[in-house]
């Protein structure tokens, strides 16, 4: 007990000194490191969104156009699996989006390199951009949440679903930016990541339930982490039922995917060049 | 062995660079100390190196061989340490369109861990420093060329980092904003703040530079203080002379170098003293004028624009 205090005191002098440091030498506290992360996505983001609201639009425009498909195709049918598909294609769009923009920033801007020489580590860079994309999504993610109400999908097991979409954002920021930090040339940027959003949330059952893919083929859908996003999000909001271990098993693959990216992306992204 | 001197910011030995599967290396062997407390200056065409140089001291690159310390620490070993004392303007570095000069530098502060409280005033400051606070709301796509130039180092020079990196930053500035730039480096190095800065202007070299050291081929040539440099020339007068003279007839005053349509003569005082008079024999225009730094630069680096292959080190 003592012992806890004692270390309590030396960390807060500690947290005092860094804090009360040359403002050039600040060191990275925890708060620091959170203002850094909240300047990067205000300044990336949400002051981006405010003055050209136009991004907003262009963010959604993908998933919101497949999802009216649905509608007009297959009527009120699939009108609640196409609401999952765009979730989920939204908020993988945003973290691959992330990948194009720090590709920008590398490249065009070279912002990154600018981020490289001070204390701003990679990690908290990535988690400042991946919330200055949400903030384009974010007006989109509520309007489909309404849908969601309006078709009585939010039952006990919503936050389950909500648990999933941060899974599907933090997976897909990771994967963007660790991408990102590989890609040579800013012209690519984009359609590295378009395809790679496509090969993830249209080609897989994202905007279908699983079981019009063929028995023998189904293990293919199963490698893509969209997939198992889509299974546990149907099963949240009630739309489908799916055999406990198959649930269990999507829950495993899919934190392992989101664990696995965020690593490689915290340590084996290029932030200084080689 | 490295000291990591107290009074040393930058201290490299056997700095080596070589790009990828490329055969150039774009730095070879770079054994130097940058000395706490002033501004250095990197001289070089395009391609020389400057740029490779100090991106491996801003622990932005790797280097393939060698060793440099940072305000003493291993700049490849100790990044973390090196970081939270730098800062660094990138070459060829771009503002965001829809931020202002005022978001630049607040993001540029807040980005490293600044509160909002501290990180205003200090934009403002800086920013009027550098005669930015008439444009501090004007969005960047709205700015001219300069304007956008001056943001971006206002973004590196208002964290009053221990060392900064300045990788040519009065690039397309125009005459009065490059000497409010100079200005603001001059007054940070009396704080006590190290500046490297890399540059093919002379004049800038030449008018804040405490040390220079000219690169070549990914080489440095020479260093020194701007008279040292300067006294490193056997000759102390040059005389420019822009009609009434064959080049051949002029060999024997001294080194004769073609500087567009005009004859250079680089010699002693006497001998200049002489041509002169017999420049105004044959009513000739000349002038005479003691060697500069441009001169000094030719004689070590020769002619042209570019070196050899190409600096990747911005790629």
């Amino acid at each position: 007990m003592r012992r806890e205090r004692i270390l309590v005191t030396i960390e807060d002098q500690i947290t005092e000194r860094n804090e009360k440091s040359p403002i050039g030498l600040q060191r990275r506290g925890f708060s620091a490191r959170l203002r850094s992360i909240g300047a990067i996505s205000y300044y990336s983001g949400i002051l981006v969104a405010i003055r050209s609201p136009g991004f907003i639009v262009f963010s959604s425009t993908t998933p919101f156009t497949v999802l009216f498909f649905l509608f007009v195709v297959g009527g009120s049918n699939y009108i609640s699996y196409g609401l999952i598909g765009a979730t989920i294609s939204i908020l993988v769009g945003a973290g691959l989006f992330l990948g194009a923009d720090a590709t920008f920033n590398r490249l065009q801007f070279k912002f990154q390199d600018f981020c490289v020489a001070s204390p701003l580590p990679a990690v908290d860079y990535m988690i400042g951009l991946s919330l200055g994309e949400l903030t384009f999504v974010t007006p989109s993610l509520a309007v489909l949440i309404v849908l969601f109400g309006y078709l009585r999908l939010i039952t006990w097991s919503f936050p389950l679903a909500v648990v999933v979409m941060l899974l599907a954002w933090v997976f897909s920021s990771a994967f963007g930016f660790f991408l990102s930090t590989f890609i040579l040339r800013s012209r690519s940027a984009f359609s590295v990541t378009s395809l790679v959003s496509t090969l993830l949330t249209v080609l897989p059952p994202v905007f279908y339930p699983i079981d019009i893919i063929p028995q023998p083929y189904r293990f293919l859908a199963y490698l893509a982490p969209t997939t198992h996003l889509s299974i546990l999000m149907q099963s949240a909001l009630g739309l489908q039922q799916y055999p406990p271990n198959q649930l269990a098993g999507s829950w495993v693959v899919l934190i392992a995917f989101t664990v696995f990216f965020f690593i490689l992306a915290a340590f084996k992204a290029r932030w200084r060049q080689p | 062995m490295l000291r990591g001197s107290a009074d040393i910011a930058i201290e490299s030995i056997s700095l080596s660079k070589t790009y990828g599967k490329s055969s150039r290396p774009a730095v070879t062997d770079i054994t130097l100390e940058i000395p706490r407390g002033s501004i250095f200056t990197l001289l070089g065409k395009n391609g020389a190196g400057k740029t490779t140089f100090l991106r491996m001291a801003a622990t932005q690159l790797k280097p393939t061989s060698g060793t440099i310390r940072v305000l003493g620490f291993d700049a490849v070993n100790q990044t973390k340490e090196v970081r939270e004392r730098i800062a660094a303007v990138p070459q060829e570095m771009r503002t965001f369109e829809s931020l202002t000069p005022y978001d630049h530098v607040m993001l540029s502060l807040t980005s490293r861990g600044w509160r909002v409280s501290d990180a205003r005033p200090q934009a403002r400051k800086t920013l009027s420093s550098l005669g930015l606070s008439p444009y501090a709301s004007t969005h960047s796509d709205e700015l001219s060329g300069g304007l956008r130039q001056r943001t971006l180092v206002a973004m590196a020079l208002a964290t009053e980092a221990e060392l900064i990196f300045l990788d040519e930053p009065t690039i397309g500035l125009d005459p009065v904003a490059r000497r409010a730039v100079w200005k603001l480096m001059v007054d940070l190095k009396h704080a006590g703040k190290t500046i490297l800065l890399t540059t093919h202007y002379l004049d800038e070299a030449e008018a804040i530079s405490d040390k220079i050291a000219i690169v070549s081929k990914g080489r440095i040539l020479k260093i020194g203080t701007v008279l040292e440099l300067k006294s490193s020339l056997k000759e102390t007068t040059r005389v420019d002379i822009s009609s009434g003279f064959h080049a051949d007839e002029l060999h024997q005053f001294g080194k004769v170098m073609q500087i567009g349509d005009n004859l250079r003569v680089l010699t002693d005082e006497q001998h200049a003293s002489k041509l002169a008079s017999l420049a105004i024999e044959r009513r000739a225009r000349a002038n005479v004028s003691p060697v500069s730094l441009d001169d000094v630069f030719i004689d070590l680096v020769g002619e042209g624009e570019n070196e050899e292959g190409e600096d990747f080190g911005n790629n």
